[in-house]
């Protein structure tokens, strides 16, 4: 066995040992496995959520509750914010609770969406037809239905606040058709409410429906606020319209319906269709609610882990490995360089610690250039005012492992700076290293949010913090007023901090009794 | 080494580092933008967190008057001088206490005025809650360690170190939040008081306002301090005199508070030391939460309104007061405990 060989079977040995004594330690295991969940939900924060944390406004109603709260009973009544319709129609399998209606109507998919091909033989009823106006509404210009596709879904609890209802369209052919009309009808279980009808010279900005050979797509949108002053019979003179259409509970029924107006024989419309959603916005939404702007909370969580757990580990990694060399030259060596050490910690020991760090995050933050890069120049100056001090820690340990008696005999037998250093010294060093990192990192975790926290800019404008999330909740969470004590908002961040925080200081615990018999249970 | 000359090298050697601090102070503030943006910028960037009204450029009789006034204001900062002359009148200023008047618009007055308004609120909060928590901590600390592994220590334990993973400011809130939930009385701010100046009144609202941010700082102080001195402890109670005494048949208790505490909280006292130094930086997150109207919340709004002035005199004062404990500290250490002073 070569020597470099046998090294490494000894240094495999060791780390078996000591993850083995680990695995003994009932808090280190569970620190770990908090820890692991962290790291999963920061790893992995696209996948576990849909929304922009920042930018995602009114992804529910503000101040939304979560969606599981509902099950208690002063949140009873609280409807959910929900997609009762959300069907891409990219396959037969996404098109299989749909209807379809309307003359001579092909049905097929082509790249991802529902492709319609639709064609009628106008009667000499068209110009009167189109006098007389839609068939179900009145209000809405005439004309003929070329073909209408339909899902019913189940409403089963109080009106929402609001609703919005989208498809997108992209026409393909189109021939002898003027005026294209797409409506959108909710038939609710006592009646019949039509509305959103869109001429294509309504959105002819985004979208000439005529033009075949553009090809562009829209989406449309109706939301409940259209409703309002929209010349609907049903909803003339209605306050709150959403509340009466879904007033009842029961089957309702989304039809999106293709109307045209033909010019001459022969005439037929293809068209792609997608992307079709019924929203509801209740007062209660997604996994942990939503915040002032009616943002994702959940969404905010998961990507706030990442800027946590990176800041944290990063700079505790970074301060305990300078501290460590620092603090083995100074313990060592000794002389000068112990010194040195020593007369750089009595600097930064007498500077107060929090005023600094935001005096100098403040002059960073007004250089553009510099404000980019501005994580990593927290990390800097994380690691620039706390490395003194660990190495202040390790120096005391390397003395007094520097005069044991096999040091001693190690020396006497010719082993040089190096050999003592690597085989002697830092293992026994070691534990309080690991140690160190894992306390470290805890403080920093906690040094992040309290910046966040006094609105010092320490992360870019487009990312969301735990810190910055209590930071914007608090106000809520305390004031006096109707929306305060909004727990779903200011509760988990909080908890996450102090989880995360409390897990390191675990591993922090469990590795110090491993390596630090003293302390080991006698 | 003697006492004696132990002392006066410690003298010396701490007035050297208190000439350094305070002179990494005059070139951290200079770094602050108002010296940074001044030579490229317009007359409003450069000047606005000393002199607010915008420059008026259509007349200009009213031009000229607001430049003599401008520089005038740059003459009572010390701008008109050589950085080097700036750095020497610095010094004079702060060795002499001779601190000048505030920058920025929300702190008006001088610096010293600012400070001494500022003082007895956050050496109130601080004092109180800095001595309870060292009592608590050091107490629970002790009586966990010889009750090692038992109820009382691993329960304390587990408390502590979740109150001790909590966020501050979150703590804070949480307390308020209970005191209003479970009370059904509002946390009153201190302002309210100070309108009332005297009386039964004000007492009661300061107590009041005092309430909560005392319970705040003192339950997130107790945490550190009881982790320390139950390690000491533990340490302690295995050294071979602790055994001697227990052998010549010594009470329980006599062994733990005359022989092992006494030991015990020696490598504490440095920590008070610096801690009761520490006071005069107040607690920037505490006081923010609460609007408890300290040093701390002054050196927060000070940062932000790129008031220079006050933060070298409070950062001056802190650094100073810092020294003086530790030094005070490290004298009683080497009274109580030779060996320290000889080695």
């Amino acid at each position: 066995m070569s020597r470099l060989e046998s090294r490494r079977t000894s240094l495999w040995r060791g780390v078996k040992k000591n993850a083995k004594l680990y695995m003994k330690s009932k808090i280190g295991v569970i620190g770990i496995v908090v820890i692991a969940f962290f790291l999963f939900m920061a790893v992995f924060a696209p996948y576990l959520t849909a929304n922009a944390p920042v930018t995602g406004y009114d992804v529910g109603a503000p101040y939304s509750i979560p969606a599981w709260a509902t099950i208690f009973p002063g949140y009873a009544n609280v409807p959910v914010t929900y997609s009762p319709i959300a069907s891409s129609l990219s396959g037969p399998s996404s098109f299989s609770g749909w209807t379809t209606a309307g003359q001579d109507v092909k049905t097929s998919f082509y790249n991802g969406s529902l492709l319609v091909n639709s064609s009628i033989v106008p009667d000499q009823k068209i110009m009167s037809d189109y006098l007389a106006g839609h068939p179900d509404n009145p209000y809405l210009p005439g004309g003929q239905v070329f073909f209408s596709i339909s899902e019913e879904f189940q409403y089963n609890q109080k009106a929402p606040s609001s609703f919005v209802l989208s498809a997108a369209f992209e026409p393909l052919k189109m021939s002898n058709v003027s005026d294209i009309y797409i409506n959108y009808m909710i038939t609710a279980p006592n009646g019949n409410y039509s509305f959103g009808s869109l001429k294509n010279s309504v959105i002819g900005s985004v979208i000439d429906l005529t033009n075949t050979s553009l090809r562009q797509q829209a989406t449309i949108n109706v939301s409940s606020v259209d409703l309002l002053g929209g010349g609907i019979p049903s909803f003339e003179g209605v306050r709150n319209p959403t509340a009466l259409l879904f007033a009842d509970k029961g089957t309702y029924t989304f039809t999106v319906q293709i109307q045209a107006v033909p010019v001459a024989n022969a005439t037929s419309i293809s068209m792609l269709v997608s992307g079709v959603n019924v929203h509801v916005v209740g007062g209660a939404y997604g996994l942990l609610g939503t915040d002032n702007y009616g943002r994702d909370v959940w969404s905010q969580l998961t990507w706030g882990s990442r800027v946590s757990l990176e800041i944290g580990i990063i700079s505790g990694v970074g301060a305990v490995l300078l501290g460590t060399l620092a603090g083995l030259v100074a313990g060592y060596v000794g002389g000068t360089w112990d010194e040195i050490l020593g007369r750089i910690t009595d600097f930064f020991l007498v500077i107060p610690f929090l005023p600094l760090l935001i005096v100098l995050l403040l002059v960073l933050g007004q250089n553009p250039a510099l404000y980019k890069q501005i994580y990593t120049w927290v990390i800097v100056i994380f690691v620039v005012l706390s490395w003194p001090f660990i190495g202040r820690l390790i120096r005391s340990q390397v003395l007094s492992v520097k005069e044991r008696p096999y040091v001693e005999a190690s020396r006497a037998v010719g082993g040089g700076t190096g050999h003592i250093l690597r085989r002697h010294i830092l293992p026994n060093v070691m534990g309080l290293v690991f140690s160190q990192i894992a306390l470290n990192v805890s403080g920093f975790i906690l040094l992040e949010a309290a910046l966040d926290y006094l609105a010092v800019s320490v992360h870019p404008i487009s990312t969301m913090t735990w810190g910055l999330m209590l930071s914007n909740a608090l106000p809520d969470a305390v004031s006096n007023s109707a929306q305060s004590y909004v727990w779903w908002w200011f509760l988990p961040p909080g908890i996450c901090i102090a989880a995360v925080s409390l897990a390191f200081v675990l591993v922090g615990f469990a590795l110090d009794s491993i390596f630090n018999p003293r302390l080991r249970a006698r | 080494m003697g006492l004696r000359r132990y002392v006066i090298r410690r003298i010396i050697y701490s007035f050297i580092l208190l000439l350094l601090v305070i002179s990494f102070n005059f070139v951290l503030f200079q770094m602050l933008p108002f010296y940074v943006s001044c030579p490229g910028r317009t007359y409003n960037q450069c000047a606005g967190f000393l002199y607010y009204p915008p420059l008026p450029t259509k007349n200009p009789d009213q031009l000229k008057e607001v430049q003599a006034e401008r520089a005038e204001i740059l003459k009572i900062y010390g701008f008109n001088n050589t950085i080097p002359m700036r750095w020497l009148l610095y010094l004079k200023a702060m060795l002499t206490f001779n601190f000048g008047y505030n920058a920025g618009q929300a702190l008006g007055g001088t610096v010293m005025g600012t400070i001494l308004q500022r003082l007895p609120y956050t050496v109130v909060l601080l004092g109180t809650s800095t001595i309870a928590s060292f009592i608590i901590g050091i107490a629970l600390g002790v009586v966990a360690a010889s009750k090692r592994g038992r109820v009382l220590d691993v329960s304390s334990l587990a408390i502590l170190l979740f109150v001790n993973a909590l966020p501050v400011f979150f703590l804070g809130a949480m307390l308020e939040l209970i005191q209003r939930q479970s009370l059904g009385t509002f946390y009153v701010p201190i302002g309210t008081a100070i309108l009332l100046k005297s009386g039964v009144g004000y007492v009661v609202g300061y107590l009041q306002a005092f309430f909560l941010p005392f319970l705040t700082l003192t339950l997130a102080g107790i945490g550190g301090i009881f982790l320390t001195e139950r390690a000491v402890m533990i340490d302690t109670v295995a050294e071979d005199y602790i055994l001697m005494a227990r052998a010549k048949g010594l009470s329980e208790r006599s062994v733990l508070y005359k022989h092992a505490f006494r030991n015990a909280v020696l490598p504490i006292t440095t920590a008070f030391a610096l801690s009761i130094g520490f006071i005069l930086s107040g607690a920037i997150i505490t006081e923010t939460v609460f609007g408890w109207p300290g040093l701390g919340q002054a050196i927060f709004t000070a940062i932000g309104n790129y008031d220079f002035p006050l933060e070298q005199a409070i950062f001056y004062l802190i650094t100073l007061m810092v020294l003086i404990c530790v030094f005070a500290s490290d004298i009683l250490y080497g009274v109580l405990d030779p060996r320290v002073v000889t080695a």
